[in-house]
């Protein structure tokens, strides 16, 4: 959707049209979930948070003003909700004394695709768990401006709006976030071309 | 000479295509010499791939919980369109909790420093919006203390008065028990939600009062229960807004959120008059 079809969208809402946000959920809903999901690593945490980020937005939308792109003044939104949520859950999972069974795989489902093997699945799905384990090694900051960069695809400007940062700032952020989820991976031994610099030093040349 | 880690700085910004031409070129050279730098490019731009390629659908309960709440509340939130309709809605909305509720305390939640008795009667809102175009209308006695000010103010405000006979039962009607008083003016209303707002409520930090009086009930909400009536009452305390969602299951318990939010609620478990008695005194 364009920006000027959003905006449109969004006037229509401002003047009481509470249907009309549905273009906006459905818009935005695949990224905002996704973002959701690699940030907390589970599924049920991730509808909370994009269920409760929409209804934020919707909320707070008389405050829009058109004077930033609508993407990234709901991703300020998602970005809070975010960690919001995530601060939150670790205080939960601090109080509670039995461990909540959280349904441990979160990023399994199969992209169906016929022309490769079960074993090249297998592999994937691996990947992908290792990929996502690496996500919750990395510190919220950097992994929620990755996500942003890899998800959204925002530029580093952008990012830098939706988080009061300085471009240089998101630029050093998401390179010590790939940097790190490199050598997370190299050790982890699931992503075939990891060979990140520094901890090899380069021993492994031929 | 440039280290590795300036090379790889720039291999992230190429990723990102946030590299300008000259950077492309000098990063192009050290990679000619550089097996290491090569083997990053090709680790952060497969990275990338694997995390930006693989996205899941979402459940599509995302947009229909959303749209379903959204819906519930745009009674109110028509309502607050216009400011000075909100005012009067909001505080006619509390007088359907007043009168709902009868002779019950609630009000005195809402009650400002220097409460006085209102010697208007109040009008009486309903939430449904229906109800808001129905000519009928009927002022009801309020037993609440409300400031008069604002209570005059809102009156003055108030559009055509319009009023949902069911919620002008007087509130001396005091025969009946609590209880079925509730139960009854929660019957009325069509909207699963009554909100209302006050102007202005003074009393710092309440809402930590509330929340520790209530932590000691705390529980999740049980599973495949759903509200049948729900209050989102907001209010401005010390000029920050602030707002508690209540809830009322069957006809004893009641589920309570300092926040507002579904995911807030706590078991209060009593009746709404042992609520209010937690919560005021």
């Amino acid at each position: 959707m364009t920006e000027e079809k959003i905006l449109s969208i969004i006037r229509d809402v401002q003047k009481g049209d509470v249907n009309a946000f549905e273009a906006i959920v459905r818009e935005y809903e695949k990224n905002v979930y996704n973002i959701a999901l690699r940030m907390s690593g589970d599924r049920e945490d991730a509808l909370d948070i994009s269920q409760e980020s929409f209804l934020k937005a919707y909320h707070a939308l008389e405050s829009f003003r058109g004077d930033s792109k609508f993407s990234v003044w709901l991703y300020r939104i998602v970005s809070n909700t975010c960690l919001d949520f995530l601060r939150e859950r670790r205080h939960r999972t601090e109080l509670s004394l039995n461990v909540e069974d959280d349904e441990g795989e979160t990023v399994e489902r199969e992209i169906p695709d016929e022309s490769l093997s079960p074993e090249r699945l297998y592999e994937r799905k691996l990947t992908r768990e290792a990929v996502q384990r690496g996500l919750m090694s990395l510190p919220e900051d950097q992994r929620k401006i990755l996500l942003l960069r890899e998800i959204q695809g925002f530029s580093y400007e952008e990012i830098g709006r939706v988080l009061s940062l300085e471009s240089g700032t998101v630029k050093s952020r998401i390179f010590r976030a790939r940097r790190k989820l490199c050598e997370f991976l190299a050790e982890d031994g699931n992503i075939s071309p990891p060979s990140s610099s520094r901890k090899t030093g380069g021993g492994d040349k031929p | 000479m440039k280290d590795c880690a300036y090379y790889q700085d720039l291999i992230s910004r190429l990723v990102d295509r946030e590299i300008t031409p000259e950077q492309g070129e000098e990063l192009a050279a050290h990679a000619r010499e550089c097996e290491e730098c090569r083997a990053v490019y090709t680790a952060f731009s497969s990275l990338s791939a694997l995390i930006a390629d693989e996205l899941v659908d979402p459940p599509e309960e995302l947009c229909e919980n959303v749209m379903a709440e959204l819906r519930r509340s745009a009674v109110w939130k028509q309502n607050r369109r216009p400011r000075q309709i909100r005012r009067w809605a909001a505080l006619a909305a509390v007088a359907v909790l007043v009168i709902g509720v009868g002779t019950l305390a609630l009000p005195r939640l809402f009650r400002a420093g220097s409460a006085a008795k209102a010697s208007n009667s109040m009008t009486a809102y309903s939430a449904d919006s229906a109800a808001a175009e129905a000519p009928a209308a009927a002022p009801a006695a309020g037993t609440a203390e409300y400031e008069s000010a604002a209570a005059e103010e809102a009156y003055d405000m108030a559009p055509p008065i319009a009023v949902s006979k069911d919620f002008a039962a007087p509130a001396s009607d005091t025969t009946k028990s609590e209880q079925e008083m509730i139960s009854e003016a929660l019957s009325r209303s069509e909207e699963p939600e009554t909100v209302a707002e006050t102007v202005d409520v003074t009393g710092q930090g309440r809402g930590k009062a509330i929340a520790s009086l209530l932590t000691g009930t705390q529980g999740e909400l049980p599973s495949g229960v759903t509200p049948d009536r729900r209050f989102l009452l907001r209010f401005d305390v010390d000029g920050i807004s602030s707002q508690v969602l209540i809830s009322v299951y069957g006809d004893k318990v009641f589920f309570i959120s300092l926040s507002g939010e579904e995911s807030d609620m706590v078991l209060a478990d009593c009746t709404w008059s042992e609520l209010y008695a937690k919560i005021y005194y």
